[in-house]
């Protein structure tokens, strides 16, 4: 091929298929005993697995958010036969690792393995489910630890900020608005995360994800682990007031610090809002992507910052749109100003048509990579337990971000979008 | 292929993705001394825009596609994720930046501010944040290993001019100084043809590798102090260490698996859990192709002194070259390796990287044979490599102290 003939084909772009379909999986689900529910999630040519268990207990069910998070993380640090570093030795010789995620109504046990150890590792992990000890040499290393986090925490402008918010926007009396203080650490008593472990995680377990390696072998084990545990239905804590979050804006003098660190919010829509989807869309186009608006206008046009973003979540039943950034010291009123502007314009002027297919081709193009794995598949499967939804939320979810128009955005803006309802925080020096 | 560029494919069916993956032999270690940070600020640069593509990320983002990039001290390395049929878009865009980039006073105002806001962002505005621009010139005196990928200090970034850049551009970036990498469910034959068409035609420019002085060997241990605005004492310790194609690359690794490995390490138990010394500690290798550094890093409680904690330390160190790592401790760490390697094989834009990397290192192979070396690891070659590396001569040691 010449030269020339290689230049002239680059003057246009190739051709874009559009993704128009997801890979949901059909997965499998088995009722096992003790009503906790398995699903699989199989994926051929590999001897990986990851086995996630489901409990509900969250923060929102602990005394305070500590306790919750403290409970968990120690979990694993001991049972009534092994120590702490017996346990660790095992699991790190059978070649497997362990995540663990405390979230607002639930918390979550990852193990990660091959499947010829899986077997030993099942006997690890049925012992730490059903014996934790709680030893208080335990406790008072994780009580160091953290403490020790927290003061590094507190030096960064990022973390004082996002602190700040979540106090502000949840209330002091929302387990979301109660970040762990110091003091909190030293309150943490043995017999409070042995209660918690007892009348929320023990009874908790009601869900279990196994994807990778999936063999009837491992179904089989992961059964009889199942008989052995008892499950009941936990007490729902009571419902939580409805805070109205602090408006307007909050400066938080931090020195010396070199950027000047903002974070913004507003409750809106929760997921199962017919407009969440489509608010999606006008959350990734403001902020949610490098081609957004915000990136463009406060990083590539004007360079205050590294990165700019927003993101519209559910949280705890409610929905969230959040803006967050570092900037340069001085420009932070600026940058705010330029936020709001940003804003206005999605209220005053309708999206070119061209702009709207980047994002929703984006959009449709990330959740297809979402999809990609049987690991990534359990991941989504973690929303829809924790929501209570099935694989039809995510089909219906990208239908309708190919169906948001241009009017929609118009419209969705000028619904929810108030500049003067926002909570902000700005930490820096002055 | 006939200009200098190296095609590898993977063949995936269980995906209907691809990632197309695009490594240039160029990293900070090619810097001037005199203008460091660039091959980072050149990596920002490449989103600027080519020639024919005016807007780097907007085709992307109309074809689904996710696109990142990222720069160490040995290389700079492209990816784009996307669904299958949407692959010339990523050939267009990559091929269209390899052949010329649009050279402009614009972009490259722009990324000089928002490559010092990464600069304080990540390395001035949080407490520890500068140790390793710290560390580097205090173990590596002629290797441009000491210097950090973000470049030595801020001045470096804003002073660079277009004429740097595009010196820059044509001295390291071309198809003979790159490695494409395509993962995914694509046939062998039609990435071929797709990489012929939209590569083919860009000229090779017969790119001359960076001659690099190796460090000369350390025998008296350095130490240097850092006073800062830090909520706690740190210590960093770091002995060099081999080269990433060494005999003893693996044993080396193996080392700072026993000492931290997981949540069973060597450190955590005696010096965290039983001496109550530190509140963390951890021992790494940084991984670099050319000779490297194995690290020790640690947090210390309130009220122990350097001393003390420096001394338990050497303590752990000493007990490994007097006494080999026992049978089971050996296993644990081979067994680790092989599930890390068994998880590494399950992600796409993984595989094409680790291709890539492998095939830079000089040997392709790696992605499925380097397991082997790891477990014909002996505990003599631990000890061996431990005698050598962790002495008091060879070590560069910086005390973090609160102001």
């Amino acid at each position: 091929m010449s030269q020339s003939k290689t230049i002239n084909l680059r003057h246009v772009a190739p051709a874009i298929n559009l993704v128009d379909s997801l890979p949901v999986p059909g997965h499998t689900k088995l009722k096992l005993g003790n009503e906790i529910i398995l699903h699989l999630l199989p994926e051929a040519n590999t001897i990986g697995f990851k086995l996630d268990f489901y409990f509900s207990a969250g923060i929102k069910n602990g005394q305070h958010p500590t306790t919750a998070k403290a409970t968990f993380r120690l979990m694993t640090e001991g049972t009534l036969l092994k120590s702490s570093e017996q346990i660790h030795e095992s699991l790190d010789f059978f070649g497997s690792f362990i995540d663990k995620e405390v979230s607002f109504n639930y918390s979550k046990l990852t193990v990660f393995g091959t499947q010829p150890n899986f077997k030993d590792i099942i006997l690890i992990i049925k012992d730490i489910l059903k014996n934790p000890s709680f030893d208080k040499k335990e406790i008072d290393l994780y009580i160091n630890r953290e403490k020790q986090r927290l003061f590094v925490d507190l030096e960064k402008t990022q973390s004082l900020c996002k602190r700040a918010f979540a106090k502000t926007f949840w209330g002091e009396s929302h387990p979301l608005g109660q970040p762990s203080e110091i003091l909190d650490y030293d309150a943490l008593k043995q017999e409070d995360l042995k209660a918690f472990y007892k009348n929320f995680i023990r009874p908790g377990l009601q869900q279990i994800v196994l994807s990778g390696c999936c063999s009837d072998d491992m179904i089989e084990t992961i059964k009889e682990m199942c008989l052995s545990i008892k499950t009941e239905a936990t007490s729902e804590p009571e419902l939580l007031s409805d805070h109205i979050p602090l408006k307007g804006l909050t400066f938080i003098q931090k020195d010396p610090s070199i950027q000047a660190a903002i974070q913004m919010g507003t409750k809106l829509i929760n997921r199962k809002h017919p407009d969440f989807a489509s608010m999606q869309v006008v959350t990734t186009l403001l902020g949610g992507y490098f081609g957004s608006r915000l990136m463009k206008n406060i990083r590539e046009e004007k360079g205050y910052t590294y990165g700019i973003g927003s993101s519209l979540q559910s949280i705890a039943g409610v929905g969230v749109l959040s803006i967050h950034t570092e900037v340069l010291n001085d420009k932070w009123e600026d940058t705010i100003s330029c936020i709001n502007s940003e804003i206005e314009k999605l209220k005053t002027q309708l999206v070119s048509i061209e702009e709207l297919q980047t994002v929703k081709n984006y959009m449709c193009g990330n959740l297809a990579r979402l999809f990609d794995g049987s690991f990534a598949q359990a991941d989504r499967l973690q929303m829809l337990i924790s929501e209570s939804l099935d694989w039809e939320y995510y089909l219906k979810y990208l239908d309708a971000i190919k169906n948001t128009s241009v009017e929609t955005i118009h419209y969705l803006a000028n619904k929810y979008l108030n500049i003067d309802n926002f909570t902000t925080i700005v930490v820096g020096s002055k | 292929m006939p200009n200098g560029l190296t095609l590898i494919h993977h063949y995936d069916s269980n995906t209907p993705m691809v990632v197309v993956n695009v490594l240039y032999k160029v990293g900070a270690k090619d810097e001037n001394p005199n203008k460091t940070g660039f091959a980072h600020l050149f990596e920002h640069l490449m989103f600027g825009g080519s020639i024919n593509v005016p807007n780097f990320d907007t085709p992307l983002q109309l074809a689904g596609g996710d696109n990142n990039a990222f720069t160490n001290n040995d290389i700079t390395n492209y990816y784009e994720t996307l669904p299958v049929a949407n692959i010339e878009t990523a050939l267009w865009v990559e091929s269209d930046r390899m052949l010329q980039l649009d050279f402009n006073e614009q972009s490259l105002e722009v990324q000089k501010k928002v490559v010092c806001e990464e600069f304080k962002q990540r390395y001035l505005n949080q407490p520890y944040g500068d140790a390793w621009l710290k560390l580097r010139p205090l173990a590596y005196k002629t290797h441009p290993y000491k210097w950090a990928t973000i470049g030595k200090e801020l001045s470096h970034i804003e002073t660079a001019s277009l004429e740097d850049v595009k010196q820059f551009f044509y001295k390291h970036y071309g198809p003979d100084n790159a490695i494409l990498s395509i993962a995914g469910n694509i046939k062998f034959d039609e990435t071929v043809k797709l990489a012929e068409k939209w590569f083919g035609g860009i000229e090779n420019r017969n790119i001359s590798k960076t001659i690099i002085t190796p460090e000369a060997e350390q025998t008296e241990g350095r130490y240097t102090t850092v006073k800062a605005n830090v909520p706690q004492k740190a210590i960093y310790k770091a002995y060099h260490m081999c080269d990433r194609l060494d005999i003893n690359f693996h044993a080396t690794d193996f080392i700072s698996d026993v000492l931290s490995g997981g949540k069973s390490g060597r450190l955590l138990n005696s010096l965290v859990k039983e001496q109550n010394l530190f509140s963390d500690i951890n021992a790494y290798i940084s991984g670099d192709i050319d000779a490297g550094l194995f690290v020790v890093e640690g947090h210390l409680n309130d009220a122990i002194s350097f001393d003390r904690a420096e001394q338990a330390i050497n303590d752990e160190l000493y007990k490994l070259q007097q006494q080999a790592v026992g049978e089971n401790e050996l296993q644990k760490v081979k067994n680790k390796a092989e599930s890390i390697f068994v998880f590494g094989q399950l992600n796409l834009m993984n595989k094409a990287m680790n291709l890539a990397f492998a095939e830079n290192i000089g040997n392709i192979d790696w992605v499925n044979t380097e397991i082997d070396l790891y477990k014909s690891v002996q505990k003599e070659d631990i000890q061996k490599v431990a005698q050598q590396i962790l002495t008091a001569g060879n070590c560069s040691t910086l005390y973090y102290e609160p102001k």
